[in-house]
């Protein structure tokens, strides 16, 4: 019987070694628990819902489904977890299709063990980061839309991102701090399915 | 006509005068020895002349008639009518015309009843109207006009049926009353009526008589005689004022003629039998004065003081009605009758005088109009006429008795052929010839054997011509002609068609015998002429161009008196000169009304009549020129039969027709000798719409497009006696040098003119061929069209170049850009290629250092502490890999050539700052630069030693102790730019360097940048690194 305070994880990735490599980290960490492993998709969607994971970890790349595809299926099955995409290389592109399939972040896979335990503890503390040209995309698709469901306080962030403006400087203009500047990019990446087609 | 009076002085006239002075009513009468001709002037579409209230003809000639229904101008062959249009301000402001005047200015001013005045400038037909505007003093009193009259300085006086007198001044374009006091000593003014300036005079002609005003002097005299009654003629109503051309006032009053006695101040009274109200006077140019009055028009003889009287009657040579409202004499001296409610007639003072049998009194209705297919004469001198329905009358020309002449014989069926031999009638018929004895007045019937009656009998005779009293020529219709000797019976014949056994060739169309006795035949075969020697007939031929009398019959052959020989042919007529035996061959073209020439007489003058099929026409052989005349000019019938023609003993000419005779004394013709003016009326451009657009003809040159190369000019000949004779001539100055004939066409059309400056000249004849002494000119000038442009060539040819190297040149850059293309895609797919191969490549990089690194990871969690030694070694492949990694990821995203500029950069730095910060207290700023910023390309060499010195100073800003602020500033001048990094973070251990080694071994090896590493910790900032690089413009 695991603690309550115990953060399950599920990692989706087919290759033995990154997969296991993170299991190990995660299972070393006092806050995250890895409950299953998967190096399928098929066989992870068929046991996603019983896992009942806070985080899954999902390659971007697997052999039987693009990952945008994937995100959309485990959201779609299982929407209590937050998805965070592991990447090889930071492609703009592949990440923005991933945030709008349901993707709440994502992480390189090189990610020193420090912190990819680090980015686990940003996502259960409700942030997430955007860099300056996944904000240009979103804030694209925000003006395409008829229906915007975002606040002004987030187009607002959209905005200061895309004009280059650091997160320490959005804070100051928006009289508040850095995490909750992060918490609105995270609202943000939750509310993008909603008006964002991939 | 009725004739009602008359001196008479010509034999007919005589005759008649005890019937005509049953008719008169007056002495001082007068007769004339030739009756004018009327004739009505012919209607037209549109056009009412019936209620004609006054006539002018203007400076130009054109006529104008003012009538109820309009302003009608008239050139002879067209009217132009001007009516009020409600919508067009430039038309009259009423139809209803009073009076008519042309001042010295070429205006013409029309009056009119109720609708105000009108001032016409025909030339540029602009219109100007005058109406009565009550709050206007300088505005005409009244709308309705009853005369107007110009003094010598050009002022405009006229009166109204206000019986105010207005005058006019050009300079001041109003109108002013005048003040004059022509009331009776009861105070009683009188309506005023007309009014005429001479000199300066103001002549006013009113309800009580006449008066004058001195329009300088401002005295007044009055001729009417109070107390006396209006019925004397110095107290009669003055209706019309008429100064002839010798300076004479002529009054006319609703009870007759007065004149005006300059010496004594007093007015004359001219007796004219009756009473006539008199509405108009003129003068024609023998001085006689034409009156139009209430019942009729009089010709007054102020010389020897005759008149006489033309009233309307029932055929239509008069007047067309007795209520004769205003006469007019134009400058050819034909007068015009308007005759209230039955229109205008035009008057021929002087008709051409030609004679038919409906001219003649005591003519059987029976023969008036036959066709007269025979003339001879006899002995004393009755002319004899045979008719196509075997009739034969006879006329005395001294009587002008008509009578017919019943030869008793049977079956006479066309009479072909009348000659008298002593006092036998030879009659030639369809079928027979017959011998009539004049004094005996019965046929001849032993004239011819009985075999050479059988020889000859039921054959048609055509002509008959004798040679002496006892030989006969005999033209027949099928057998030739005969020969006959009266005293010895001999009866030869000649036939022309023994050969051919062709009929035609045997017909028979004219004898003549010449004055040196040589006999001419004109058979349809040819015309041939008799060999006495050889005994038989010889062809006689002439040779030019389309003329042959094989081919054209001659209808007359006649040697004139200058001894050559003259054809009248159905192709014209020909005239052959002896003494040169040259030939000249006339024909329409030259004059002539037709090209069939019937018959052919000389008069004593030389001149010759040509009978037609279109008329006569009098050849003038000095001139070579023809006048042509027709039935307007009086004569019966215009189409002539062939060789129907006799001048007789007394030099009367005689010629048949098909409905009529006509004939003449030629000495008595009265030929038009009037020198027309010709005027072009119009010049009209063919639209696009293909339409003729007038053009307004103002005196100056016509300016005309380069498409506007067809054109109509439209002319007139003013005469109007018989205007659809009227010739023309013209030439076009850069089109024809010469006069060019355009026959009674009164308009000429040219098509496609090329572009130039033109002439128009054009000539135009009176009815009787008289020229016109000027011509008249129009010049235009169609533009040049550019290709003409001298310039136009050399331009094209440049242009052509220039639109070739154009082509040449997109050829040149479709190619290149083609090319181009080819080469971009060659090089896009290669570079695809090679991406996709180097992202393989990196993908199979990154994650192979992934595994390494994690690899490394689970070893290092492994082992623990069990093998402690090995630690370092373990973390360097740790590092190691995860460094490798770090670079894999910043050069990818340096060769990305989509990032290479000073902005790219600065995102970068930022992004990645931005997470290295993130879970920091640290301030990070970053500053100085936008999008602008994308123009300034960084190699990119210079781009990754920047990122990665910025990267370095980031993590090593994170080492520090205490950092709070870190700021990235760029800033972009035109070639280069500066990026300043600055951190306030302290060493975390005493001796340790603020700058790592890496940062420093980073700024030793870089090779393309300036910068400069400043600690400073007393400045708040602990350390600065300053980057300026070279940039280039996008």
């Amino acid at each position: 019987m695991l603690s309550k305070n115990i953060i399950r994880v599920v990692i989706i990735e087919d290759d033995e070694i990154i997969r296991k490599s993170y299991t190990s980290i995660i299972n070393d960490s006092e806050k995250y628990i890895c409950t299953a492993d998967y190096d399928n998709f098929e066989e992870a969607i068929k046991n996603i819902s019983k896992d009942e994971p806070k985080i899954i970890l999902i390659d971007s790349v697997l052999p039987e489904i693009t990952g945008v595809e994937g995100i959309r299926r485990i959201k779609s099955a299982y929407s209590k977890a937050d998805i965070l995409v592991l990447t090889f290389l930071e492609d703009d592109k592949e990440i923005f299709d991933a945030l709008c399939a349901g993707a709440c972040g994502y992480l390189t896979k090189n990610t020193k063990p420090e912190n990819f335990i680090r980015a686990l503890d940003v996502i259960v503390r409700g942030e997430a980061s955007m860099n300056t040209n996944i904000a240009k995309l979103v804030l694209d698709s925000v003006k395409r839309t008829k229906k915007n469901p975002l606040t002004s306080k987030e187009i607002e962030v959209l905005h200061q991102i895309a004009d280059g403006k650091s997160y320490s400087m959005i804070a100051e203009k928006l009289l508040t701090n850095k995490e909750t500047v992060r918490s609105q990019i995270k609202n943000i990446y939750k509310k993008l399915p909603l008006f964002t087609k991939t | 006509m009725d004739l009602l009076t008359g001196k008479m002085k010509s034999y007919i006239q005589i005759k008649n005068i005890f019937i005509l002075l049953l008719l008169l009513t007056s002495i001082g009468v007068f007769a004339q020895n030739q009756e004018p001709s009327f004739v009505n002037v012919p209607p037209s579409n549109g056009v009412s002349l019936n209620l004609t209230n006054d006539m002018l003809q203007d400076s130009k000639g054109f006529i104008w008639f003012g009538t109820t229904y309009g302003l009608v101008r008239y050139d002879g062959k067209n009217f132009v009518v001007y009516r009020y249009n409600s919508v067009d301000t430039n038309s009259i402001s009423f139809d209803d015309i009073s009076c008519l005047f042309e001042d010295s200015k070429g205006n013409l001013w029309v009056g009119t009843f109720g609708g105000g005045l009108n001032r016409f400038d025909a030339n540029r037909e602009i219109i100007t109207r005058f109406t009565n505007n009550q709050s206007d003093p300088n505005s005409i009193n009244n709308n309705t006009t009853l005369s107007i009259s110009e003094d010598k300085n050009g002022n405009i006086w006229l009166v109204n049926s206000s019986s105010k007198i207005q005058k006019y001044e050009y300079s001041a374009n109003n109108f002013t009353t005048v003040d004059i006091n022509l009331a009776d000593s009861n105070g009683i003014s009188p309506s005023l009526n007309t009014l005429l300036i001479d000199d300066d005079l103001l002549w006013i002609g009113h309800s009580k008589g006449l008066s004058y005003y001195n329009i300088v002097s401002h005295n007044i005299h009055h001729f009417y005689i109070e107390g006396k009654p209006d019925t004397s003629f110095t107290n009669s109503p003055v209706t019309t004022i008429f100064k002839d051309s010798n300076g004479t006032l002529w009054i006319g009053t609703s009870t007759g003629l007065n004149k005006y006695l300059k010496d004594e101040n007093a007015l004359q009274h001219i007796k004219l039998g009756s009473s006539y109200s008199i509405n108009s006077i003129l003068e024609n140019k023998s001085g006689n004065l034409w009156l139009g009055t209430n019942n009729g028009l009089v010709n007054y003889n102020p010389a020897t003081n005759e008149y006489r009287i033309f009233k309307a009657g029932n055929n239509t040579n008069s007047i067309s009605g007795n209520f004769v409202k205003k006469v007019l004499v134009n400058n050819s001296g034909l007068l015009w009758v308007a005759s209230y409610n039955f229109g205008v007639t035009k008057c021929i003072l002087k008709p051409k005088n030609f004679k038919t049998l409906n001219n003649l009194k005591d003519v059987p209705a029976s023969l008036k109009n036959k066709s007269i297919t025979a003339i001879s004469e006899d002995r004393e001198r009755k002319i004899y006429f045979g008719t196509q329905d075997g009739k034969i009358f006879f006329l005395n020309p001294e009587t002008e008795k008509v009578s017919a002449l019943d030869v008793k014989a049977k079956n006479i069926t066309i009479i072909n052929s009348l000659a008298v031999n002593k006092d036998i009638l030879w009659i030639g018929t369809d079928n027979s010839i017959l011998n009539y004895d004049l004094k005996k007045k019965q046929l001849v019937t032993n004239t011819f054997s009985s075999e050479q009656k059988k020889e000859i009998g039921d054959i048609g005779i055509k002509s008959i011509r004798f040679q002496s009293d006892s030989v006969a020529w005999i033209g027949t219709n099928s057998h030739g002609v005969f020969n006959f000797n009266i005293k010895s019976k001999e009866l030869k014949t000649y036939t022309f068609n023994k050969e051919q056994n062709n009929k035609r060739a045997d017909f028979i169309l004219d004898i003549y015998i010449d004055r040196k006795d040589n006999l001419w035949i004109s058979a349809k075969a040819g015309v041939y002429k008799f060999n006495y020697d050889a005994g038989e007939f010889v062809p006689f031929e002439i040779k030019k161009n389309n003329v042959s009398f094989n081919r054209n019959n001659v209808y007359s052959i006649l040697e004139d008196s200058n001894g050559d020989f003259l054809f009248g042919t159905t192709n014209g007529f020909i005239k052959l000169d002896q003494k040169t035996n040259s030939l000249i061959h006339f024909t329409q073209k030259d004059g002539l009304p037709t090209d069939v020439i019937t018959g052919i007489v000389e008069c004593d003058n030389g001149s010759l009549w040509l009978s037609t099929n279109n008329g006569l026409s009098l050849f003038n052989p000095d001139k070579k020129s023809f006048t042509n005349f027709d039935e307007e000019d009086g004569l019966q019938v215009n189409i002539f039969n062939p060789s129907v023609y006799y001048k007789s003993s007394d030099g009367t000419i005689y010629f048949g027709g098909i409905n009529g005779l006509t004939f003449f004394n030629p000495k008595a013709i009265n030929l038009n000798k009037f020198n027309p003016p010709v005027l072009i009326t119009s010049l009209k451009v063919l639209s696009k719409e293909g339409e003729f657009i007038q053009r307004i003809i103002d005196g100056k040159n016509i300016e005309l497009e380069t498409d506007e190369n067809t054109l109509k000019i439209e002319f007139i000949s003013i005469d109007y006696e018989n205007s659809a004779k009227n010739k023309y001539q013209y030439k076009l100055s850069s089109f024809t040098d010469e006069w060019i004939s355009n026959g009674t066409d009164n308009s000429v059309t040219f098509s496609n003119l090329p572009d130039g400056n033109y002439l128009f000249q054009v000539m135009g004849t009176n009815s009787d061929g008289v020229w016109s002494e000027k011509s008249a000119t129009i010049s235009f000038v169609i533009k040049r069209s550019i290709l003409r442009a001298w310039w136009f060539f050399p331009a094209l040819a440049v242009g052509l170049i220039l639109i070739l190297f154009i082509i040449h040149l997109f050829i040149l850059k479709t190619k290149v850009k083609q090319a181009l293309e080819t080469e971009n895609k060659r090089r896009h797919e290669h570079e695809t290629s090679s991406r996709k191969a180097a992202a393989d490549f990196y993908d199979e990089l990154a994650h192979s250092l992934t595994r390494i690194s994690l690899a490394n990871e689970i070893v290092d969690r492994k082992i623990g502490m069990a093998f402690i030694e090995i630690k370092p070694l373990i973390n360097s492949i740790a590092e190691n890999a995860g460094r490798l990694y770090e670079n894999l990821q910043d050069y990818i995203w340096v060769v990305n050539p989509r990032n290479n500029s000073v902005y790219d950069l600065m995102i970068r730095l930022k992004d990645y700052g931005d997470e290295a910060y993130s879970n920091t207290n640290i301030n990070f700023i970053v500053d100085g630069f936008s999008e602008e910023h994308k123009n300034a390309i960084l190699e990119p060499d210079l781009k990754r030693e920047v990122l990665q010195l910025i990267k370095e100073g980031i993590n090593n800003s994170l080492k520090h102790f205490n950092c709070q602020r870190v700021s990235l500033t760029s800033s972009v001048q035109p070639d280069d730019f500066e990026l300043k990094f600055e951190e306030d973070g302290l060493e975390l251990k005493p001796n340790q360097m603020l700058v790592s080694n890496k940062i420093e071994n980073m700024i030793r090896k870089t090779e393309n940048l300036i910068i400069l590493l400043n600690e400073d910790i007393e400045s708040g900032n602990s350390i600065t690194i300053t980057v300026k690089g070279r940039i280039n413009s996008k």
